[in-house]
């Protein structure tokens, strides 16, 4: 791995994509590379979908989808568009005009249809391809650079010829996910152009952005493989929040952890071929001008040589009381005093739900219950070696359970439907709530067949998707009428997780901007569907460990705004847990 | 209305045509989509309109519009001829439809025959799907008690 800073001194294409899971440093690098370029005298377009809030703190202006000038740097032009904010204006300008006109459950019936994640990501899509395909923007600019990337999904889904049929007024295909890009007007050629710029390597890089740390390798690889089917080819690697000394126990576990996960690098066949480069953790919050411009860890153009780097952000609980928070312990009690039979944590990837799950499962057992444990992680996260007759250990296999869901409709369709039509089916098929459909399928089933036990499950369907499943049951009598039990035990699960005395769902995040944010999305998302997620965990805390590795006690010190956020969003029904070095995701 | 179109289904607002989006796969939707798609083939001869793309479509038609008010989206999916409702919560059958548009019984069929190709392009043997997807391990017999 070479040091990031090695980035700023070559030939860097003119369009920069970055990806990542979420919370691993896309928008900090990729400010912390606009800043640094623009000091070096190349004009920067920056476009970001970070909720606006974190940005203007990051740069101290107000931002707007349209490039907005940055007092400091006079070749930087930074624009911020949300497309969840995008999301909700193009559904209230499809839905708006009908209030009124149309009945209230035909309106709900259009709303939720437009609420996934699928139409958040063609508004994404829309604004990356204004960006990408106007010429004045690449005429003025040498770099334009994006702190997020489309999907494979998304790219995958506007290359098929039944995605655009929907646009010929003679009604012969029914619905589409694509209606956001009819304003764009000469569709296809816009998307094309975009496309062919995106997959130009003389043109693009893909800058995938990961932590030492498994959970987001494995992603990086699996972005890379992705993409680079479709044709994005120029990629590199960039591994973000490298702890060089580990100091005290905890550093040395903490240094231990990330370089076991680095090995995936020399494995990994895809990671392997990738030019990597590393950025170190660093002690100070990457807000404001002087942080991003020390970000890669040099001294910054022109400052001056006696400057310091960012001050530490201000420690004002420098001794945390262990007493003064609550932990697990407590939470498995008042879950066990609540007497429900469904528990799901839930959360983004990596943020430690199987870990979480386990935890409250033989916690529960511990306390006389009968427990199920259902994982979708695979086997060598859970203790099945523990398992007794009192608590089962059952594992949802994603893939299978995705197999098996396409070959049932597939086998419906294979007869009847043309190549494009399959082509379409089978690409739906490839979506992300395709997948969640299946594993709550097979997760339903096992509910129903779960007499006595409380069921624990390490992960939980959106909002969305729970909506989708309704609207589903009751606009397609054919499935009330069903013999597959299958639907069966769809149905009868989804009044029960609507019984805040029967179900409830923990969110487990972490205190960091992009997971707290994500986090309370998901949240949001469920209430739409009914269902209360009642506590928050805040897993692998830094606060907690007392360390005094000074930069892990620097990003400790950094928690407490996100803990409180987590504090007032769960209205106190929270508990930390500490970072622990032998803690799995 | 368009000269050639005989047959209108309105149908719920759908994340997408084929409903994969369900707790299983409706095969009402999917037979309807081919029908459509076949018979429309050489003659556009059904409209389908979906409440999330074409909402104008269901303001525009009084009858819809009316029956909406009246019974709410469980009306859907509705199909009329021209002014005469046909189904009402439901799809109409291969016969209903063949009678509509003025067919021979098995014409549809044979709509969705001459526009397949002989070997479809994806074989459930493909697929490679182990029944079952749950892996159960418990021990039931003789656990230690921690």
């Amino acid at each position: 791995m070479i040091n990031a800073r090695h980035l700023l001194d070559q030939a860097l294409t003119k369009y920069l994509f970055f990806t990542g899971k979420g919370g691993v440093g896309k928008t900090s690098t990729a400010c912390a590379l606009a800043v640094n370029l623009s000091e070096r005298g190349k004009s920067v377009f920056l476009v970001s979908t970070d909720p606006a809030s974190n940005l203007q703190d990051v740069f101290g202006v107000a931002l707007t989808n349209q490039g907005t000038a940055i007092p400091e740097y006079p070749n930087l032009l930074v624009a911020n568009f949300e497309p969840e904010a995008a999301a909700a204006a193009y559904r209230e300008s499809v839905v708006g005009p009908y209030r009124g006109l149309l009945p209230e459950d035909a309106i709900a019936n259009m709303e939720e249809q437009l609420s996934g994640s699928c139409t958040v990501e063609i508004a994404a899509f829309n604004e990356f391809t204004q960006f990408l395909t106007d010429v004045k923007i690449s005429d003025q600019f040498d770099h334009v650079i994006f702190d997020t990337a489309p999907t494979g999904h998304t790219l995958r889904m506007l290359e098929l010829p039944a995605a655009w049929a929907t646009f010929i007024d003679n009604n012969q295909s029914g619905a589409s996910c694509l209606g956001q890009l009819s304003g764009l007007g000469e569709q296809k050629d816009v998307y094309q152009r975009a496309v062919q710029t995106l997959c130009d390597s003389a043109l693009t890089t893909l800058v995938l952005v990961a932590r030492p740390e498994e959970s987001p390798l494995k992603e990086a690889a699996r972005a890379s493989k992705e993409l680079g089917a479709i044709g994005i080819e120029h990629q590199v690697l960039i591994v973000n929040g490298l702890l060089e000394e580990g100091h005290d126990q905890v550093g040395q576990s903490f240094t231990r952890k990330q370089s076991a996960a680095l090995e995936m690098l020399k494995i990994d066949p895809l990671l392997k071929g990738l030019k990597t480069y590393s950025v170190t953790l660093k002690p100070f919050s990457i807000m404001g001008a002087k942080a991003l411009k020390h970000f890669f860890g040099e001294m910054p153009v022109g400052a001056d040589v006696h400057e310091a780097p960012p001050e530490k952000a201000v420690v004002e609980k420098a001794v945390v009381e262990k007493t003064a928070y609550r932990d697990l312990e407590y939470l498995i009690d008042a879950l066990h005093a609540s007497g429900q039979r469904v528990i799901f944590t839930m959360g983004k990837g990596g943020v430690g739900k199987t870990t979480m799950a386990t935890a409250i499962a033989k916690g529960l057992n511990a306390r006389g219950e009968k427990v199920h444990l259902t994982s979708t992680d695979p086997a060598s996260n859970l203790p099945m070696d523990q398992a007794r007759s009192d608590l089962k250990v059952s594992f949802i296999d994603e893939v299978q359970a995705l197999a098996t869901y396409k070959a049932d409709v597939l086998s419906t369709g294979l007869h009847t439907m043309t190549p494009d039509e399959l082509a379409y089916l089978e690409e739906d098929l490839s979506s992300p709530c395709t997948q969640e459909i299946a594993v709550f399928r097979a997760f339903a089933q096992l509910v129903e067949s779960a007499t006595d036990e409380i069921v624990v499950i390490d992960t939980a369907p959106t909002g969305h998707t729970l909506l989708l499943l309704d609207a589903s049951l009751s606009y397609h009598k054919e499935i009330e009428r069903s013999s597959n039990e299958v639907p069966n035990a769809v149905k009868s699960l989804l009044p029960k997780l609507r019984d805040p005395d029967h179900t409830t769902v923990v969110i487990v995040t972490i205190a960091e901007p992009t997971p707290v944010h994500e986090a309370t999305r998901l949240a949001e998302d469920l209430e739409r569907a009914g269902i209360q997620a009642k506590w928050w965990i805040v897993n692998s805390s830094f606060a907690m460990t007392q360390t005094a590795s000074p930069v892990l006690a620097a990003k400790g010190a950094q928690e407490w705004p996100w803990i409180e956020q987590v504090d007032a969003r769960s209205q106190n029904h929270f508990i930390l847990v500490p970072w622990q070095g032998n803690q799995t995701d | 209305m368009d000269q050639t179109i005989k047959l209108e289904i309105y149908e719920p607002a759908m994340c997408c045509a084929s409903g994969v989006c369900g707790p299983s796969v409706d095969p009402e939707l999917l037979r309807i989509s081919s029908i459509v798609h076949a018979r429309n083939h050489n003659h556009t001869q059904i409209a389908r309109y979906n409440l999330k793309d074409h909402p104008m479509r269901f303001v525009q038609n009084p009858l819809v519009q009316k029956l909406l008010k009246e019974k709410g989206v469980a009306v859907l999916p509705l199909t009329l001829v021209g002014n005469t409702v046909l189904t009402e919560g439901s799809y109409p059958t291969n016969a209903q439809i063949e009678e509509a548009l003025g067919l021979q019984s098995g014409q549809l069929k044979s709509d969705i025959q001459s526009i397949r190709p002989q070997k479809p392009k994806v074989k459930l043997s493909d697929l490679k799907v182990q029944p079952g997807n749950l892996k159960q391990k418990s021990l039931d017999q003789g656990g230690t008690r921690d």
